[in-house]
């Protein structure tokens, strides 16, 4: 039997300073080793919800909850964040605010976490190692944080978390800074580790052809709810619905929708651009 | 044509000796709307900062609106380049919306009256009129990033210079800052957008810049530049997903340089036409 890694019942929150609910009523589970994908236009909760997830809310950002949110069994109301932490892994969108500040290198960033965490100093090694390979940062050990490009330092952010080798990894917009091939290869080494340890994954995106790339399901977040969980094939046909609430989608998905308004389209939508070259080269070329 | 940037040479060297430009030359012409893209680190960031004078070369020129910015302060500067910063916090430090945007046109000396007047407009531009009051640390990220465009706007400078302005955007920030870029191109500004996003570069710049490592390894139309795969693979940029879908279809006859998905639409539909 498949556990829930995640389990969130009728989850609410309202920021201190505001008058309206940032998240209003979210119910959702997410499967133990899922890779979920997350996208949604600005202002629908996406962030706040990744903070529900390891206590931040309602622990340190105050603000009214309501609702139940359980991580691998345990209420987030009732937990620390600290122990919550150990098994949940965040990146944040803005990588400077989750630097330490006291690491002097880059070396020093990542081994932060699992000094806390109590890994033997040679298992660190290896694990530094295999963090800053998957984000294409070897060579970098000595470099100071903070003298890094906003790329490079939302790379790092990733591999502070790979490291830790959290059972939950939440990933907000992680690779918005990164140029495009750079996204492509941080987000496969994410995708490759989320296999090797069976990592549960939320990507929270607005970049479609990667959710469509690696997220096995794709929710639609809209004014702090729910507004769809969809599986990629399903989500690759709501170009429509995504234009409506403001969410980008694939041009090549955009593109089967176009032609399928002039009825020149028959068939699933494309998930990528493979699967949009052989569509479109047996239904218009004949070959 | 008039130029509106014209960087010769340009060569900029940290102290610790690392080359971050390596012998820049390029021109922009007024008016022109023009990208900056290629991997992290490739010094696009670097040269933008030499425009409007944050940054002075070791050696070689930057003219910007017929002026040396070598030999001008960052604030002389801004009377002519108004620069977008990647990262809000760099920028934003008012209380309300409305100071952020008024901060700029104050410093230019205008009257209370065209303050406000230059303040609305900028601020309606990019959407965020009714905030005008609202604390800009009450925004989200992807408002505050508007919030720095408007503020350079208010300034109505001749260049506007964009680090990243789509990062942080969803789907109605992108067309909203698509029309902003289209409103600058019809008041006749030069604009030099720094990015990774291929569809903005491929709707709204005529001129693309590839960058790699600190020099320039391509500078030409957006459609000859977004269609070389091979070129732009140098630094780690990949065409659109419609261009790369067009290069695959080659084979069967399609135009390798389609750069949007109305472009495919419409080639496939006559293609359909023509056989049918």
């Amino acid at each position: 039997m498949v556990a829930n890694a995640i389990m969130v019942s009728d989850l609410s929150f309202r920021y201190l300073s505001r008058s309206d609910w940032a998240l209003d009523g979210i119910t959702l589970q997410v499967l133990d080793n899922e890779f979920l994908g997350i996208t949604g236009p600005s202002g629908a909760g996406k962030s706040t919800f990744c903070l529900s997830l390891n206590g931040l809310i309602p622990h340190v950002i105050e603000g009214t909850m309501r609702g139940n949110v359980l991580v691998k069994g345990l209420d987030t109301l009732k937990s620390e964040v600290s122990q919550l932490s150990s098994f949940v892994g965040i990146v944040f969108q803005d990588p400077r605010s989750q630097l330490t500040g006291s690491a002097m290198t880059v070396e020093e960033e990542v081994a932060f976490g699992l000094q806390n965490l109590g890994v033997s100093r040679g298992a660190m090694r290896d694990r530094i190692r295999e963090a800053l390979d998957a984000v294409g940062l070897l060579g970098f050990e000595t470099r100071q944080p903070f003298e890094l490009s906003g790329g490079e330092q939302q790379r790092l952010s990733l591999a502070t978390a790979i490291a830790m080798r959290p059972q939950i990894m939440v990933l907000d917009e992680p690779t918005e800074l990164l140029d495009p091939e750079g996204a492509v290869s941080v987000m496969s080494a994410v995708h490759s580790i989320h296999q090797r340890y069976r990592m549960t994954t939320l990507l929270v995106s607005n970049q479609p052809e990667i959710l469509l790339q690696y997220a096995k399901k794709i929710c639609i977040l809209n004014k702090g709810r729910v507004a769809s969980i969809d599986s990629p094939q399903e989500f690759s046909r709501k170009v429509g619905v995504a234009e409506k609430l403001g969410v980008r989608h694939t041009q090549v998905a955009q593109l089967a929708y176009l032609l399928d308004e002039k009825g020149f389209w028959s068939g699933d939508y494309p998930l990528d651009e493979r699967q949009a070259a052989e569509t479109i080269g047996r239904q218009f070329f004949g070959g | 044509m008039t130029l509106a940037i014209s960087v010769e040479n340009l060569v900029y060297r940290y102290s610790n000796g690392r080359e971050a430009l390596r012998n820049v030359s390029l021109d922009v012409e007024t008016g022109r709307t023009v990208a900056l893209i290629g991997k992290n680190g490739a010094g696009k960031t670097t040269l933008a900062k030499h425009l409007n004078g944050l940054l002075k070369p070791t050696s070689g020129r930057v003219i910007v609106a017929g002026i040396d910015a070598s030999k001008r302060s960052a604030s002389e500067m801004a009377r002519v380049v108004g620069y977008v910063f990647q990262n809000p916090e760099d920028q934003l430090f008012g209380q309300s919306v409305f100071e952020e945007v008024a901060f700029g046109p104050k410093n230019l000396g205008m009257s209370g009256e065209e303050i406000e007047r230059q303040t609305e407009q900028a601020l309606s531009m990019v959407g965020l009129l009714s905030c005008i009051s609202e604390h800009p640390y009450d925004m989200t990220y992807g408002q505050r990033k508007m919030l720095c465009l408007a503020s350079v706007l208010a300034m109505d400078p001749a260049v506007v210079v964009m680090d990243e302005p789509n990062a942080g955007q969803d789907y109605h920030g992108m067309r909203l800052l698509a029309s902003v870029i289209d409103r600058l191109k019809r008041m006749g500004k030069t604009t030099v957008i720094i990015t990774h996003d291929m569809e903005l570069v491929a709707r709204e710049c005529e001129r693309a810049a590839l960058m790699g490592d600190g020099e320039l390894i391509a500078y030409d139309a957006t459609r000859q530049v977004l269609s070389d795969p091979s070129r732009l693979s140098l630094s780690n940029v990949r065409p659109p997903q419609v261009t790369r879908l067009a290069i695959t279809l080659s084979r069967l006859g399609v135009r390798r340089d389609i750069m949007t998905v109305e472009e495919m639409t419409e080639f496939l539909v006559e293609s359909k036409r023509k056989t049918a």
